[in-house]
């Protein structure tokens, strides 16, 4: 059994998500259902066992119960290792008091010691908020190649969203000149995903550093990699050509869902040559009724469906129950939905327990804004929740007025 | 609770040999995910069985990549927990109804190494979430030498205990059963679960040592039942068995009534619990037309589908017609096919435009890998 690692991958999923509120109201962003069985956080996390790297520090910080739950001892993704393996990293109490991670260089920093103990030459810095499947080798060869001190991935983004990101100017062998956080006026379309690798001496060279000024945030994006760059390091940006979405926000979350959808999908989740590992419930093979119609969708298991579903995530032991519609709409797990309600372009969190004759928001179609009801709402029979409406638990009146939500099929045992 | 578990992964020649030519009764696949083994192995676990031993003898490698470390089951222990139980003295015998004692003895060692002071012994031959702990429990209460379980509740066939020609007492006690029931008979060593205490199993497996020629569970009964306290514990847990290529479809299809899937999955023991694949969620094309079927996960679907059981991994393409069919684990149903009463094992490839079908009664059977 080798004493060292040659490359450590550090997953920052500290993030509040306050753009995903309601999904991440009690939960850490990474630990958010995604594509009908998944977490975000399942797609860094299996691109990192696909690449062959079995070692990864997951900083968390913000409701970090659920995600430290579906982490475990990272069994799910052959992590559970006696050398290395996954290992949640949270802010803790040191001899010179107590810290919360102040910012994600910071969060790196605090936790040098973690990386020292594998000695590794290279050092991955990885985002849960962002759906991928990347193979992180071929970067870590080309950062080989080039002798960087940090390789930044990017991809090409339309001009007009580049301001929404960090962005790279680069020469003609790849090496940033440039790097703009978030630019007014961009003068390149390289957006930074995210995703680092870092030389680790110099890593641990520019986080003392940065935690040495008091004026900075921080912030690998603001803080680190500028003060890199102005040292004069050797920068490189290393171009991404497949699937991603920062799925930051509650459209791209809807969007990225939508992706996994058709036959020939931009997001691929059947590829058996780069399989996304989850950690998996006790759910059998769902069920189809005769009323069942189920189109252009992804099912999860444990369900029953009596009604009809278009161009739809459906994620487990989800229950809907005749003359009932959805269509465009993301339902995470446990949901139950009432007979003859129709929902329409909406994400339904998880537990959520929707009445009879329920509508919810207004056909994709017509234009209509997404509406958004977050993990455990309950609607009672007959409401009407208008497009681009977001509630969550804490917008509902008192009663939820829909008894215990027992389904049709519980009650009636058809 | 103070039991270990003892399951026997053996192999009915006669009941169903399309299905097993390739691996024992507890690895064959049922209800679009599972292997047989998975209802013991749960049935185990949720009862707090956490010892348990698992005696194998041919065609061993499907069980053996199915249960590997015992994980999936919280099996992998350092105190207790999953043990293999090779044939290791009794190499190229078969594992049958008349060995099964055989199959015991020879590892008394095994039994005498455990702590536990009951054993809870069961085959592979049926799909039942039962409750062992309530099977433990009466066994005690009547302070029973063995004490067999059999269900009243059967979806697909005849209870066993009434094939048997059970003849009980008013508490329970066996008193007779009809012996010249072959055909059950056989049966019965794959179907029943029984409980007795662990000394007194050894001492038992000694005693039908010293006897001439070898004896089957159910002959070992006959000698005992008059001098021995044998009780039968007869529930209304739902129980499918399968034990021949209609037992298996019947059994499968059993799983589209509302009640079946509901006693199987969501019993108050606890879940049935499976091997992990890491699947996708199932798909459905914009063509997919799916009725009163079960569909596991990473399933692709773009024709039509009805009164079926689909397993992970299996495409039914588009124009494609499954009726009354069980398409197992990454099986292919080509365009246009047509498929009516039909097993398809696992890794088979129908052809575009193929009509397969054969009758309830005499489903149409297409061995593992073939390509039609």
């Amino acid at each position: 059994m080798s004493e060292r690692k040659q490359i450590v991958a550090m997953l920052l999923a500290g993030g509040q998500g306050s753009r995903l509120v309601p999904l991440t109201k009690s939960t850490a962003k990474p630990a958010v259902p995604f594509g009908g069985k998944y977490r975000i956080i399942d797609f860094p996390l299996s691109n990192c066992v696909n690449s062959d790297i079995d070692t990864v520090g997951v900083l968390t910080q913000y409701q970090p119960l659920e995600l430290n739950d579906y982490l475990g001892r990272g069994e799910p993704w052959d992590m559970n290792l006696k050398f290395g393996g996954l290992h949640v990293l949270p802010p803790y109490e040191g001899e010179e008091g107590a810290d919360w991670f102040l910012g994600t260089a910071n969060a790196i920093y605090q936790n040098l010691r973690f990386i020292r103990q594998y000695n590794p030459s290279y050092v991955l810095i990885l985002s849960g908020d962002h759906i991928y499947k990347m193979d992180y080798r071929i970067m870590l060869q080309e950062h080989i190649e080039n002798n960087a001190d940090c390789t930044i991935s990017v991809i090409d983004v339309p001009l007009e969203e580049a301001s929404r990101f960090g962005i790279m100017t680069t020469d003609s062998t790849g090496r940033i000149t440039e790097f703009n956080e978030k630019p007014e006026h961009p003068n390149s379309t390289l957006a930074s995903m995210g995703v680092y690798i870092f030389s680790t001496d110099k890593l641990i060279q520019y986080l003392t550093e940065d935690d040495l000024d008091p004026e900075s945030d921080s912030d690998f994006g603001k803080n680190v990699i500028p003060r890199m760059l102005n040292a004069g390091q050797r920068m490189f940006a290393y171009l991404y050509g497949g699937y991603w979405k920062d799925v930051g926000t509650l459209d791209s979350f809807w969007a990225a869902n939508m992706d996994a959808l058709g036959d020939n999908p931009d997001l691929f989740l059947n590829d058996p040559a780069w399989r996304i590992y989850y950690r998996h419930r006790n759910t059998h093979p769902e069920y189809m009724a005769p009323t069942a119609h189920v189109v252009n969708s992804i099912t999860g298991d444990g369900g029953s469906l009596y009604g009809s579903v278009a161009n739809s995530v459906i994620s487990s032991d989800v229950f809907i129950d005749t003359d009932a519609t959805v269509n465009d709409s993301v339902v995470m797990a446990l949901g139950k939905i009432g007979k003859g309600t129709r929902i329409e372009h909406a994400i339904i969190g998880y537990e959520a327990v929707i009445g009879e004759n329920v509508v919810i928001g207004e056909p994709l179609s017509g234009g209509s804004a997404l509406t958004v009801l977050g993990p455990g709402v309950h609607i009672p029979d007959g409401t009407v929740i208008p497009a681009g409406s977001v509630l969550s638990v804490d917008d509902m009146p008192g009663g939820d007025g829909t008894g215990d939500g027992a389904s049709a099929e519980e009650k009636g045992g058809r | 609770m103070d039991a270990a578990g003892i399951i026997i992964a053996d192999n009915i020649a006669d009941l169903s040999p399309e299905l097993t030519q390739q691996r024992t009764l507890a690895a064959v696949p049922f209800g679009g995910k599972y292997r047989l083994i998975d209802f013991g192995l749960s049935n185990m676990v949720n009862a707090d069985i956490s010892t348990v031993g698992l005696i194998m003898h041919q065609q061993y490698d499907s069980v053996m990549h199915h249960v590997q470390s015992g994980a999936e089951w919280d099996l992998d222990r350092k105190r207790g927990g999953l043990r293999y139980l090779p044939p290791l003295s009794s190499a190229g015998s078969t594992l049958t109804e008349h060995t099964r004692v055989e199959a015991l003895r020879n590892n008394l060692f095994y039994l005498r190494q455990m702590n536990e002071k009951y054993v809870v012994i069961c085959g592979s031959g049926y799909a039942g979430s039962v409750d062992f702990r309530a099977l433990l429990d009466d066994h005690i209460e009547k302070d029973a030498f063995i004490t067999c379980f059999f269900s009243n509740n059967v979806a697909n066939a005849t209870p066993l205990h009434q094939r048997m020609g059970l003849v009980t007492d008013e508490d329970g006690r066996i008193r007779s059963f009809d012996a010249a029931q072959r055909e059950a008979l056989a049966s019965e060593s794959t179907m029943s679960t029984v409980v007795i205490a662990r000394q007194d199993l050894i001492d038992l497996i000694e005693w039908l040592d010293h006897l001439p020629g070898t004896c089957s569970p159910t002959e070992t009964l006959q000698r005992i039942i008059d001098e021995r306290k044998v009780y039968a514990h007869i529930t209304d847990e739902l129980v499918i068995y399968l034990e021949d290529l209609p037992g298996y479809l019947s059994g499968n299809l059993s799983l589209l009534q509302y009640e079946v899937r509901r006693d199987l999955f969501h019993a108050p023991t606890g879940p049935v619990v499976t091997k992990t694949k890491d699947s996708p969620a199932t798909r459905y094309s914009e063509t997919a037309n799916v009725t009163n079927s079960v569909i596991a996960d990473g399933a692709i679907i773009e024709g039509e589908v009805r009164n079926s059981v689909i397993f992970r991994g299996a495409r039914v393409k588009r124009g494609a017609v499954v009726e009354n069919s069980v398409i197992m684990q990454d099986s292919t149903v080509g365009e246009g096919a047509h498929l009516n009463h039909a097993i398809l094992d696992k890794e088979v490839i129908i052809n575009d435009g193929r009509l397969l079908s054969g009758y309830l009664t005499h489903p149409f059977y297409c061995k593992k890998g073939e390509r039609i």
